[in-house]
């Protein structure tokens, strides 16, 4: 029997509980999730004994991020399984009360925040890039400026999606 | 500067109330969730997440302050102007429970 598993889960960052609940149900199945790459998207997990065990994704600005963060987070006895560029994975093992590291609507209003804030300046830092390459498209080849056409339109669609998921997230925790 | 502390945090979450209660006595992050679940009687966890947020707010607004490190965690106490602050919350909780008590009594005349 194989004791290591590869998977590949698509998640988004403004909707991470499937992607969390993912995790919980390979573990209650025997997988433990050992590491992850590429935006915690490739996952690798190692056959264990099926487990109780929670997993919360975080943004935080790490330039703006103190110790003091991953002090907490480990005191309470949460594990770090991979952090990609402000991107943090815990998980946390438990028997009856499952575990969050968010417990009221404020933190994870400012949680979205944190996120919003990162998509709209990514969105924004790609604006004059985006004019002086769509314009230039026109003179490739059709081939190419087609894709060029279709990666950036797909990119501000979601771009534009998640701030707008964002945005209807908090209005709806703000009641 | 209190004025505008008042508008920004009154009424209080539950969460900020209790914190800012359980650091009345110079704590560390873990040790104000382990606080607030023994006050509350285990009703209620605050996450770390949650505190870290809270705890970083707090600060950047004056009501608490980083007094020392210890192990490389900050010990915070609430400063005058929490306590302040405290002060208006618990007299405005003090009359909703007043009126909460009125009303329970004129429901049972009835």
């Amino acid at each position: 029997m194989n004791n290591y598993k590869t998977q590949f889960f698509l998640w988004w960052g403004w909707n991470c509980e499937p992607f969390e609940n993912h995790l919980e149900s390979m573990a209650s199945k025997g997988w433990i999730l050992e590491r992850s790459m590429l935006g915690h998207t490739r996952l690798f997990f190692k056959r264990a004994e099926p487990s109780k065990i929670r997993y919360c994704v975080d943004y935080q600005n790490d330039i703006n991020l103190s110790g003091e963060y991953r002090h907490i987070m480990e005191d309470d006895q949460w594990q770090l399984i991979n952090k990609l560029s402000g991107w943090y994975l815990w998980q946390k093992s438990y028997e009856t009360q499952r575990p969050s590291i968010f417990t009221d609507k404020q933190s994870l209003i400012e949680r979205n925040n944190r996120l919003l804030k990162f998509a709209i300046i990514i969105a924004s830092a790609q604006i004059p890039l985006a004019i002086i390459v769509l314009s230039n498209a026109m003179q490739w080849a059709h081939q190419i400026g087609f894709l060029v056409y279709c990666f950036y339109g797909l990119f501000f669609g979601l771009m534009g999606y998640s701030i707008y998921s964002l945005i209807k997230q908090n209005r709806i925790l703000k009641g | 500067m209190l004025a505008h502390m008042i508008d920004k945090y009154i009424p209080m979450t539950e969460t900020a109330y209790l914190i800012l209660l359980a650091l009345f006595n110079e704590n560390h992050g873990y040790g104000v969730i382990l606080e607030v679940e023994k006050m509350t009687q285990g009703r209620i966890r605050i996450g770390p997440g949650t505190i870290y947020g809270t705890l970083s707010k707090m600060e950047e607004d004056g009501l608490i302050v980083a007094i020392r490190a210890e192990n490389r965690r900050k010990i915070y106490k609430q400063t005058q102007m929490a306590a302040e602050l405290m002060q208006v919350e618990i007299k405005r909780i003090g009359e909703l429970y007043q009126y909460g008590l009125e009303w329970r009594l004129k429901n049972e005349q009835l």
